[in-house]
């Protein structure tokens, strides 16, 4: 019977389906389109990160590069996991009359390979004296392909100055990084810095998932065990700061969507109370006939988990296709200039929807929540009318 | 009988239904009036930070400076803007430096200033140890800086560009609650960075009145020299502004569409009260009443019925902002902002503006709700059969 | 007895008359001895290991050319201090490059020594001196591009003997020692010298000097383009 009573008042249960369908899209779409930036974001610190890194022990209080810099032990690791050792240090980049301080980082050829996807011009470098700069340093500097520059990093253990030849330019998301970002051999780096050592290794490891902490968790419990005087962190705990908007993130999303729902859930409680207020004589007449107050509470629940339920599909079934669609890619409907500047903070221009049982399960809970609170007050309502006064009623 | 007063008893004398409808209302009333004051609140932070702290309210340099932002293209000789609603001026120098303690070396941006700037900047009165520079020789820095670099006050950093080198004695911390200044804040003596240097200075901090920014920048542009530019704090801000821009995209269709659906609440129950009343409005227009007249007391009933949700609302998204204006409620999350974003130049607080023009936009309730109640429990009266309804009478 | 009385007299005037800085320049000059050719000998001792190089010196108390003749994996490496201005030719990259000014203070070869305490006359360009109890106390000017708070310099009979560097929270960070100052040709110079690092025990570094001729140094070793193929 709840069924039947929807579609005695079509108009406006369409409408009212329609805005709950419309919340339910809406919550759906802002969900894919969020869990993708985030997962942007994310993707790029791991690939920045590596899975797994290892530093000196203390090494947020100890300072210079002689207390950084560590021998790299081998790590014997399973296969299919790659390690790099990688030296950094600060340093002044002289072309000419210009100057600039960059943050000098030595790369292994497997950490080169990662750039390749940046290079906006040249190539990786192959040998020694081969240098990668971001191309706003370069024109900072006013230096092109081919050209040498010179590197001063005072503090070390090493030559204290090198020169390079400009092999490749990379164009990174964030300009500010750009512009002080140098990318040289190892062996050189080493040569300039501190011999034989570096900084830190970066642990990655083939098919873990983005969000998965296990496996990294086990083989650092493990690494650690092995490496005494050397810390081992998961990508994570080496950057807190995201670590710590990760649990945020799901609070946000669930409070957002909520505002979405309260809309809904109200624009319902209205739509409940005036299909009541139609059929107020109807439901005098059921009460006579013997339909008592729980069976009237229940009829109104049902009739409002029946439009809720229906236009949740409707809604459900537009929003995952949406989604599908933003899984393949798709760019922020967003002008141009913004999608650029948005760049800057790590956010590539394409982003790949993301939607994952909890999300909706998150939103088909919050309908359903929303389906029953909504009713609550109407069928109480309806439940407590006379019979008598209610057949009677003239609005 | 005027429209406006039956319009009014009819809406009361359906006292629930007013009341649900208005729920609707209020909520959606003050969420716009909420969302309204935290984009403005955002944007007015973006602002302050940028005029007082960051950059200046207008800049001036030559042009070739803000595309090669290297000192070499800065001002070579003493330059001075002339213009009535410039208030304060005065010379900058910015140095990409390295910075050197004796335990860590970063690098960085050191800003030669006059002493003499608190016209202009709200950095010096935001020393939290120490004092501000006085004289060559001296240095102040952004307290995170001073962290990283492990040096403390009264001890000397070293200043190293190609050209040469300098020991500058550190004489205060800042701590304004800006990023840019906190964690990346060099300040020396202008005449320190000019030896270094060998300009007179890169660019020129204009003090203008509050909102007159780019009107400034446009009439200076009109008037300056050839080869140099005026540009306004917005087009200083950097990629943060882009942020601004896209919530602001986001979120004024978002309200929209909430107004519309909240006046469909409003309407759908216009609609059932029509219903109810055809015999009634049959018989007033048998009484000579047009369909029109009676269509516009439908619409006038919409009108308040949702007014009255639209006024407590009112009265509730002003409290709502009044006290997160005065209050930091988003310091936690403007904190960890300022930890993810370092160099967006984000404020450690943000509070929410407060202006009457948010009600205007809320007003849209009101007037979709008579406009749609116009439209279709309106039409039905329009198009009503009244010798249909009276026959059953 | 007048002629004493005056020697004395005289000798007082002349010690009276020397100010802090004259003492501190004049030790310097004895330090960095005449102009002679020679072959130094770096061992840098850290705990558990040892590096040893051998240098060849060209020198005339003002410039200096140096080049590293052991190990043989950093045979050719050359450096070259023209007053202000310091070089390096690494056979590896085949070129020169300049090192700016205050790379001076930097690790010389990776050990504890500076560029300035082989060939630098750091100490009185950029700290004020003073004396006290005999100890000749150097504070930096200001602006001066040193990380150092203080330094103690103390001599004996007019030569540097110990010099003790500060850092600026008070600490003594590294100590220098010279010894077995010889004569040559009218002037001195220290057989050895060691550095030692106060803050990490067991780092050490010494210079001794294994052979030396004294006398005039060919113009072209203070030419950048001899520091590419040695002089």
């Amino acid at each position: 019977m709840a069924w039947r009573n929807l579609f005695r008042a079509p108009g406006r249960n369409l409408t009212t389906g329609g805005v709950v369908a419309l919340v339910v899209f809406l919550s759906l779409v802002f969900l894919s389109l969020y869990g993708g930036a985030m997962d942007a974001f994310f993707r790029l610190l791991l690939e920045r990160t590596g899975h797994l890194v290892v530093r000196v022990q203390g090494y947020g209080e100890k300072e210079g590069l002689e207390e950084l810099a560590f021998a790299p032990p081998a790590l014997d690791l399973a296969p299919g996991a790659r390690v790099e050792g990688v030296l950094e240090g600060a340093a002044l980049l002289i072309a000419g009359e210009r100057s600039r301080p960059v943050l000098l980082t030595g790369l292994e050829a497997q950490g080169f390979a990662r750039y390749r996807a940046y290079l906006a011009a040249g190539r990786l470098p192959l040998a020694s004296g081969e240098a990668l700069l971001g191309e706003a340093l370069a024109r900072a500097l006013k230096v092109g392909l081919g050209e040498e520059v010179v590197a001063y990093a005072p503090g070390g253990m090493g030559l204290g100055v090198y020169a390079f030849r400009v092999v490749g330019l990379l164009d990174l998301p964030e300009t500010l990084l750009e512009a002080r970002t140098l990318l040289v051999p190892l062996e050189d780096a080493q040569a300039l810095l501190f011999p034989g050592r570096v900084t830190r290794l970066e642990v990655r490891l083939s098919g873990v998932g983005l969000y998965e902490t296990a496996p990294l968790e086990a083989l650092k419990e493990e690494l650690a065990s092995r490496l005494p005087g050397l810390a081992v962190e998961t990508w994570l705990e080496a950057n807190p700061a995201y670590a710590a908007v990760l649990p945020l993130y799901d609070l946000v999303m669930a409070i957002y969507v909520g505002f979405f729902f309260l809309l809904g859930g109200l624009i319902l409680l209205n739509a409940l109370y005036l299909s009541l207020v139609e059929r107020v004589r109807e439901f005098g007449l059921l009460h006579a006939l013997g339909l008592t107050g729980g069976r009237v509470v229940g009829l109104v629940l049902w009739e409002s988990l029946f439009l809720v339920g229906a236009a949740t599909l409707v809604g459900l079934g537009l929003g995952l296709l949406v989604h599908l669609e933003m899984a393949d890619g798709f760019r922020l409907p967003l002008p141009d200039w913004v999608l650029k500047q948005y760049r800057e903070f790590g956010l590539p221009e394409v982003l790949y929807g993301r939607l994952g049982a909890k999300e909706v399960l998150l939103t088909l809970g919050y309908a359903f929540g929303v389906a029953l609170l909504a009713a609550v007050w109407p069928a109480w309502v309806a439940s407590r009318l006379e019979a008598v006064e209610a057949m009677r009623y003239v609005p | 009988m005027t429209l406006l007063r039956l319009a009014w008893r009819n809406v009361w004398r359906q006292r629930r239904r007013t009341l649900l409808l208005s729920l609707v209302v209020v909520y959606v009333t003050v969420a716009v009036l909420f969302m309204l004051g935290f984009l403005d609140g955002y944007g007015e932070s973006l602002v302050e930070s940028y005029a007082a702290y960051v950059e200046a309210p207008v800049v001036v340099a030559p042009r070739a400076f803000f595309e090669d932002p290297d000192p070499e293209n800065g001002f070579k000789t003493p330059f001075r803007v002339d213009h009535p609603r410039v208030l304060a001026q005065t010379p900058r120098l910015s140095l990409p430096a390295l910075l050197r303690s004796p335990y860590r070396t970063l690098g960085g941006t050191l800003l030669g200033v006059d002493p003499g700037e608190r016209a202009i900047s709200r950095v010096p009165a935001k020393v939290a140890e120490g004092r501000w520079l006085r004289a060559p020789g001296e240095m102040v820095l952004g307290q995170r800086l001073a962290e990283r670099l492990d040096v403390r006050v009264g001890e000397r950093l070293l200043v190293e560009t190609g050209e040469g080198a300098l020991g500058l004695t550190v004489v205060g911390l800042v701590r304004s609650g800006v990023s840019n200044v906190d964690f990346y804040g060099a300040y020396a003596h202008l005449s320190d960075t000019r030896a270094l240097s060998g300009v007179w200075a890169t660019h020129l901090a204009l003090k203008v009145s509050k909102g007159q920014e780019e009107r400034v920048a446009r009439e200076l542009n009109g008037r300056l020299p050839p080869g140099l530019e005026a540009r306004g704090v917005w087009d200083l801000m950097g990629p943060i502004r882009a942020d601004y821009e896209a919530n602001r995209l986001f979120f004024y269709p978002l309200l929209g569409l909430f107004l519309l659906l909240a006046a469909l609440a409003v309407v759908s129950t216009a609609y059932v009260s029509v219903r109810e009343r055809l015999k009634e409005f049959a018989m007033a227009e048998s009484l000579g009443l047009t369909p029109w007249r009676l269509a516009g007391q439908v619409a006038l009933e919409a009108a308040i019925a949702s007014g009255l949700g639209f006024l407590l609302g009112l009265l509730l998204g002003y409290a709502l902002l009044l006290y997160t204006a005065t209050h930091d409620v988003f310091g936690p999350l403007m904190r960890l902002s300022v930890e993810l974003l370092p160099e967006a130049g984000l404020a450690e607080h943000l509070y929410t503006a407060l202006r009457p023009g948010y009600a205007l936009f809320a007003f849209l309730v009101v007037l979709f709700s008579a406009l749609l109640a116009l439209l279709f429990p309106g039409r039905l009266l329009l198009r009503m059969e009244v010798s249909r309804y009276l026959k059953e009478a | 007895m007048p002629r004493t009385l005056s020697l004395v007299l005289f000798l007082l005037a002349l010690a009276l008359a020397q100010t802090p800085l004259d003492k501190l320049k004049a030790a310097l000059d004895r330090l960095r001895g005449p102009a002679h050719e020679g072959v130094y000998l770096i061992r840098i001792e850290r705990p558990g290991s040892e590096k040893v190089y051998r240098l060849k010196v060209y020198t005339d108390g003002e410039r200096a050319h140096l080049r590293v003749l052991e190990p043989k994996a950093e045979t050719g490496l050359a450096y070259l201090s023209l007053g202000q201005d310091l070089y390096l030719y690494d056979p590896r990259l085949g070129r020169t490059l300049r090192l700016p000014p205050s790379a001076r203070g930097e690790r010389f070869l990776g050990s504890d020594l500076t560029y300035q305490d082989l060939m630098g006359r750091d100490l009185e360009r950029l700290f004020e001196v003073s004396e006290a109890e005999g100890v000749l106390v150097l504070t930096p000017r200001p602006g001066a591009p040193t990380p150092y708070g203080k330094v103690e310099v103390y001599l004996r009979e007019g030569f540097l003997e110990r010099v003790v560097y500060y850092d600026q929270r008070g600490q003594a960070v590294r100590e220098l020692l010279l010894k077995g100052y010889q004569a040559l040709s009218g002037a001195f110079l220290p057989r050895e010298m060691e550095l030692k690092d106060l803050l990490r025990p067991g780092y050490r570094t010494v210079v001794q000097i294994l052979e030396v001729r004294a006398g005039a140094v060919p113009e072209r070793c203070f030419q950048l383009l001899y520091l590419e193929r040695g002089c």
